[in-house]
C-alpha cells in the first residue's frame, strides 16, 4: 500500500471516530483529482461539480463499509466514474454514443501533428466525443497517470481490456485532433507533414 | 498480409507511453520505423498522449472548493454550523429533486384514479383525493425546498436524518396501517423511514428473490429513476408492502431508489 494509501486509511479511521479534520484532509487530498476526472468525463463544469459532490457524499456515507481491499483512492475514483456514467446517462449526454462519422476538427494549415494539437483548443471536445468506455480509460491512464492495474480496478474490467481501450481511445483521439485518417489507412503522412 | 499484425498494439502503446525499458524501446522503434503503418500508429498514440499530458489539469476554483466541502459536510451533518447548505448551494443542484418531484407528480396523478377505486366508499373518494393532492403538494414542496439548499435533496424527502446514513442502521419499529387502505403523512413518513433503513442496510435488497418474483411498478420506476434497467424487489416490511426499484453504483449499495405501493404503484418515497 502506498504512503497515500496509509494516510487515507488513518484518516478514514479518524473520520469514523468523528474527527471532522480528517474529513477535511480527505477532501483536500482527493477533491481536485476527482473533479478533474469528472470534468474530463462530463466536460460540463457544473455537471462535474455535481458529480464530484455526489461522489464524496456517497463515499463518506459508505466509508464505514470500506473494506480496504484496494486503495481508498481506487474506490473513490470508481464511484466517481460510475457517478459520471450515471449522470451522463440521465442528462442525455453522449456518454455512450460512438464517434460521429466524418468528424473533422482539423486545422488544415497545421504542418505537423503535435503542433496542430497545440494550436487547437479542441482537446476537451475530442475527448468528450470518445465513447465513454474509451474516454474513462484514457482519462484515468493518460490524463491522470494511473497505472493500468489501478485503472482496471477502478473500471472493473481486466487489465487487457484497459490496454485495448487506451490504445483505441488514443487512436480515435489522434484521428480527431490531428485529422489523421482512420487506422485502416496509412497514417504516416501526418507524421511527416 | 498486414505488416501491422507483427506489432503488438500493447507494445506500441507502451512505447508511446515510455514504459518500455530503453533497450526494448530502441529495438521496437527501429522495427517500427521500417513499417509506415506501424510508424503512423505510433505517431497517433504519441500525439494523443502528448495532447493529454500537455493539457492543464482541471482544478477547482477557491469558491468551488469551499462550496464543495461545505455541501458535502452539510449532507453528512458533519458541522454544527446552522444550516450551511441552505445558503450558498450551487445553482446546478436543483435539477434532480425538481425532476424527481415532477416525475413523482406525474406518477401520482396517474395513480389517483386507481387510488380512488381502492378507497373506502364512493363518498370517501373525493376526500381521499384531496388528501392525496395535499400530500403531494407537501412532498413536492419538500423537494423544492430541499432543491434550494443543494444537498438536502440527498436525504429522503428532506426528512432523513443523515446520521443514520453513516452506517448506524435504525431498524423500524413503526407499525403503520397498510398503505393500501390509507394515504397519510404518517404512511409517507413510514415509507421514508423504510427506505432510509434499506439504504443504510441494503441486505434485503440483495437477498435472493424467488425466481418467479415479478416486481410491479417497473414502468413508473423507469420514469422516476430515468434509467432503463433498475433492479426491483418487492418487500413486506413492518411499515407495509413496498415495491422497490433501485440503482446501484457498486453492486452492494444503493445509488438511487424509489418505493411504491405495490398494488397501485403509488409513489411513496425516494432516495436521494
Amino acid at each position: 500500500m502506498t504512503t497515500r494509501g496509509d494516510a487515507d486509511t488513518a484518516l478514514i479511521e479518524r473520520y469514523l471516530r468523528g474527527d471532522v479534520d480528517a474529513f477535511n484532509d480527505l477532501m483536500r487530498a482527493h477533491e481536485d483529482r476527482v473533479f478533474a476526472v469528472c470534468l474530463r468525463m462530463l466536460r460540463d463544469r457544473e455537471a462535474a461539480l455535481d458529480a464530484t459532490q455526489e461522489t464524496f457524499v456517497t463515499v463518506f456515507r459508505k466509508v464505514d463499509r470500506f473494506a480496504g481491499h484496494s486503495a481508498f483512492s481506487t474506490w473513490l475514483y470508481r464511484v466517481a466514474v460510475n457517478t459520471c456514467y450515471d449522470q451522463a446517462r440521465r442528462s442525455g449526454r453522449r456518454a455512450t454514443d460512438p464517434l460521429p462519422e466524418g468528424m473533422d476538427l482539423a486545422d488544415n494549415r497545421a504542418q505537423e501533428a503535435l503542433e496542430s494539437v497545440e494550436l487547437r483548443p479542441d482537446l476537451e471536445a475530442a475527448l468528450a466525443a470518445l465513447p465513454a468506455e474509451f474516454r474513462s480509460a484514457v482519462v484515468l491512464c493518460d490524463a491522470e497517470g494511473l497505472s493500468l492495474q489501478t485503472a482496471s480496478e477502478i473500471l472493473g474490467v481486466p487489465v487487457g481490456t484497459v490496454k485495448s481501450r487506451v490504445f483505441r481511445g488514443r487512436r480515435l483521439l489522434a484521428e480527431t485532433l490531428g485529422n489523421l485518417r482512420p487506422s485502416s489507412d496509412h497514417l504516416s503522412d501526418e507524421h511527416h507533414g | 498480409m498486414s505488416t501491422m499484425a507483427r506489432y503488438d498494439p500493447d507494445r506500441i502503446a507502451a512505447l508511446a507511453a515510455g514504459s518500455l525499458d530503453p533497450a526494448e524501446a530502441a529495438a521496437l522503434e527501429a522495427e517500427i520505423a521500417a513499417d509506415p503503418r506501424a510508424a503512423a500508429e505510433l505517431a497517433a498514440q504519441r500525439l494523443a498522449l502528448e495532447a493529454l499530458r500537455r493539457a492543464p489539469a482541471p482544478v477547482l476554483s477557491a469558491d468551488e472548493r469551499t462550496e464543495l466541502r461545505r455541501a458535502v459536510a452539510a449532507a453528512l451533518h458533519l458541522e454544527d454550523s446552522p444550516q450551511p447548505v441552505a445558503t450558498t448551494a450551487r445553482r446546478r443542484i436543483p435539477w434532480r429533486p425538481l425532476a424527481v418531484a415532477a416525475a413523482a407528480l406525474a406518477a401520482l396523478v396517474a395513480a389517483v384514479p386507481l387510488f380512488g377505486l381502492l378507497s373506502v366508499g364512493g363518498e370517501g373518494a373525493p376526500l381521499t383525493t384531496m388528501a392525496l393532492e395535499a400530500t403531494t403538494a407537501a412532498r413536492i414542496e419538500d423537494y423544492a425546498t430541499s432543491a434550494g439548499d443543494g444537498m438536502e435533496g440527498l436525504g429522503v424527502a428532506g426528512e432523513q436524518n443523515d446520521a443514520t446514513m453513516l452506517g448506524a442502521t435504525s431498524p423500524s419499529t413503526t407499525t403503520a396501517p397498510p398503505f393500501a387502505t390509507t394515504y397519510t403523512e404518517r404512511a409517507l413518513a413510514d415509507a421514508d423511514k423504510a427506505v432510509a433503513d434499506l439504504v443504510a442496510d441494503p441486505a434485503l435488497l440483495y437477498a435472493p428473490a424467488p425466481a418467479d418474483d415479478v416486481v410491479p411498478c417497473r414502468d413508473e420506476a423507469v420514469i422516476l429513476l430515468e434509467a432503463d434497467d433498475p433492479t426491483g424487489r418487492q418487500l413486506l416490511l413492518a411499515e407495509g408492502p413496498l415495491a422497490i426499484w433501485f440503482l446501484s453504483d457498486d453492486g452492494a449499495g444503493v445509488l438511487h431508489l424509489v418505493a411504491f405501493e405495490p398494488d397501485t404503484c403509488r409513489f411513496l418515497a425516494a432516495y436521494p
